[in-house]
């Protein structure tokens, strides 16, 4: 019996990060067990609700992707209702949901990540946070800061609230866009996309390309992806088909329709978590030994530019042939989910302005009658962090009986799983258990960004971490914690 | 809603998540301000839900402050379900942050920041909880549900002072 070794952050409901790490008499890892998200008792919770409350109570899962949990449970309810939305619901939706991934993105980028390669690196931490940061670049972050605020009161015009959206609901949207809001909406999504241009210049210039040489010499993991593209491939984060490129085959990918997600993913079960560990069935097995993994993808922005063919926007495509150029048509490294992510946000900066120069989203039809039925609705849209797909079963009165949900960081549980082994085998073998060995385990959970740190961040952008060392029968030898 | 917030003279934020019991003590007390008092012009009243660290980030980085910000949570001290105190900021100590509050709590940066840096006047309530469900389980405790007529009344009070001064 070796030693056991315990990092366990946060206490259950504040984040739900644990990693345990395994030693054996020798003091060389032997596993590792990284615990995210365990959102407990969700499905039992929702059986015998109605469907059509779904969309409002799940907002209340995440403070940070509320939107994309309430388009997702929308969309779910809409296909299990079988009912075709109007046009302009569909476009509002969409735009509504558009200026909330560039809300979100622009936080991850400028207010938790930009600190890290924008401030001097032998800096503290005192320094290296988004506050160092300002006093540094006031006018950047100034400019972050608007532009973020502006975007959220983009969904706040659409749909009155942000953070709790209750807007969006089966059959369509609650209340029409009027031509008022349309025409007030229109420069606030040029201005996004004026920043989002401004930011990625910026952060070629200051981040991305000078640090191309160092990243070319790292061994990035090399995983699946998956990720939504619409009719010919392109880009898309509201509709779509879902295309999964395979592990380890060069190109080959699979394409589906969301509500068949089972036959393409499967989910295992760890006796070490609650949560469920999902793998491309493809591969016929799930295997966490970095030596040998088999079934592995990602999702997030990495995994979407991986897997569209282009971006059916201009500006974004035109960004996304000089990111292939540089690092190429499939991307491993995790630091480049930072470049794609400034793609991302220009995208949606001109298809909010493409849906809002469109008249038609102002049409007065926004809502069509549903009624209960038996059945089966599959919802998926693209989450800030990955692929977030809502499977809800219900009766002929319309009460859910069955509710499956992945959400966007468990897509990519088993890539972190096995990266924090990797790490944790170079940084602890021989019993080795600093502060420096502590954060470089942090920082492996952190390239994920994981939906559970989102929430919990300091403010130098880092995952609070505490980390315990136990002997063989469990006695505390040692605690850390950054 | 972040707007609101910056350049309100009082700014209350409930925090918590009302799918987890007792950890929704904070909207709670947000929705009875919201339907049972006539708040004064200057005042912003948020349920934040789990997302409050974010709202008092773009709060701590806006040009604009609020000048009192009143900040309502769930909290576990070891004290007898349903006590409501007003804990001072400094009172926290830093290796406590992990297991001080019971959800998503901004982080204390960010509040210190706010307080030292940008000279707002925090006032931090918070309630100790009876129980916190391991699973999916809305609705507070008798004990924590009886502490939400008087901690709405408690910020009543503190909210027309601050607004006469």
């Amino acid at each position: 019996m070796g030693k056991k070794l315990v990092i366990e952050p946060l206490t259950r409901v504040e984040g739900n990060a644990r990693v345990t790490i395994m030693l054996d008499d020798d003091g060389k890892v032997r596993d590792s067990w990284v615990q995210v998200i365990e959102l407990r008792g969700f499905e039992k919770f929702c059986i015998g609700r109605p469907v059509e409350e779904m969309p409002r109570v799940v907002t209340r899962i995440c403070g940070v992707c509320p939107w994309a949990h309430h388009l997702a449970s929308a969309k779910a309810a809409d296909a299990l209702f079988e009912v075709e939305i109007p046009d302009a619901a569909g476009k509002i939706r969409e735009a509504a949901y558009a200026a909330h991934v560039i809300h979100s993105h622009l936080l991850h980028f400028f207010f938790l990540a930009a600190a890290d390669f924008l401030t001097e690196p032998g800096e503290g931490y005192q320094v290296r946070n988004i506050i160092g940061l300002a006093s540094k670049n006031p006018d950047l972050v100034r400019k972050a800061v608007r532009v973020r605020h502006m975007a959220q009161q983009m969904t706040e015009i659409i749909a009155a609230s942000a953070m709790h959206p209750d807007a969006v609901v089966p059959g369509g949207f609650s209340r029409p866009l009027k031509e008022e809001q349309r025409q007030e909406l229109l420069p606030m999504a040029r201005e996004c996309l004026d920043f989002a241009l401004f930011a990625i210049d910026f952060s070629k210039e200051k981040v991305f390309k000078p640090k191309m040489e160092l990243l070319k010499q790292e061994i990035p993991l090399v995983t699946g992806y998956l990720g939504m593209v619409d009719p010919k491939g392109g880009l898309n984060f509201y509709d779509g088909k879902l295309r999964l490129k395979l592990p380890g085959d060069n190109g080959s990918h699979q394409e589906f329709d969301p509500v068949d997600y089972r036959d393409y993913i499967d989910e295992q079960r760890m006796d070490w978590s609650y949560a469920k560990f999902p793998y491309a069935r493809s591969a016929g097995r799930l295997s966490l030994d970095p030596e040998d993994p088999a079934g592995v993808y990602r999702a997030n922005s990495l995994a979407r530019l991986n897997v569209c063919d282009f971006i059916p926007t201009p500006l974004a495509q035109q960004e996304l042939l000089e990111y292939r150029a540089a690092a190429g048509r499939v991307v491993h490294h995790s630091f480049f989910h930072h470049w794609a992510r400034l793609i991302e946000v220009i995208y949606n900066a001109e298809r909010a302005i493409e849906l809002l120069e469109d008249t038609g989203i102002t049409d007065a039809r926004v809502r069509e009658k549903v009624s209960p039925r038996a059945g089966r609705g599959v919802g998926v849209v693209e989450a800030p962090r990955g692929t977030l797909i809502h499977d809800y079963e219900a009766d002929s009165k319309g009460y859910i009986t069955k509710v499956n949900l992945i959400v966007g960081t468990t897509h990519s549980s088993a890539a972190m799983h096995i990266d924090v082994l990797k790490t944790a085998r170079q940084v602890l073998d021989g019993g080795r258990s600093d502060e420096e060995a502590l954060n470089k385990i942090e920082m492996a959970i952190r390239a994920y960004d994981p939906c559970f740190s989102c929430a919990t961040h300091k403010m130098d952008g880092s995952v609070p971490v505490k980390m315990e060392i136990r002997d063989a029968r469990g006695r505390v030898i040692r605690t850390l914690s950054n | 809603m972040s707007c609101q917030v910056w350049g309100a003279k009082v700014a209350v934020i409930g925090c918590g998540n009302l799918l987890f019991g007792d950890d929704g003590f904070g909207p709670a007390v947000v929705e009875r301000l919201q339907t049972r008092y006539r708040l004064p012009r200057g005042v912003v009243v948020v349920d934040a839900g789990t997302g409050a660290g974010e709202l008092l980030l773009d709060t701590v980085l806006s040009e604009e402050t609020p000048k009192t910000l009143i900040i309502i949570d769930a909290m576990n001290f070891g004290l007898e379900a349903g006590t409501v105190e007003e804990i001072p900021l400094e009172a926290i100590p830093v290796q406590k942050r992990a297991d001080f509050s019971v959800h998503q709590f901004p982080a204390l940066d960010i509040l210190k920041e706010l307080k030292e840096h940008r000279g707002v006047d925090l006032r931090l309530l918070g309630c100790q909880v009876e129980t916190l469900p391991e699973e999916i389980r809305p609705g507070l405790s008798a004990s924590v549900a009886r502490a939400v007529d008087r901690t709405a009344d408690k910020v009543f009070n503190i909210i027309c002072r601050e607004v006469q001064n």
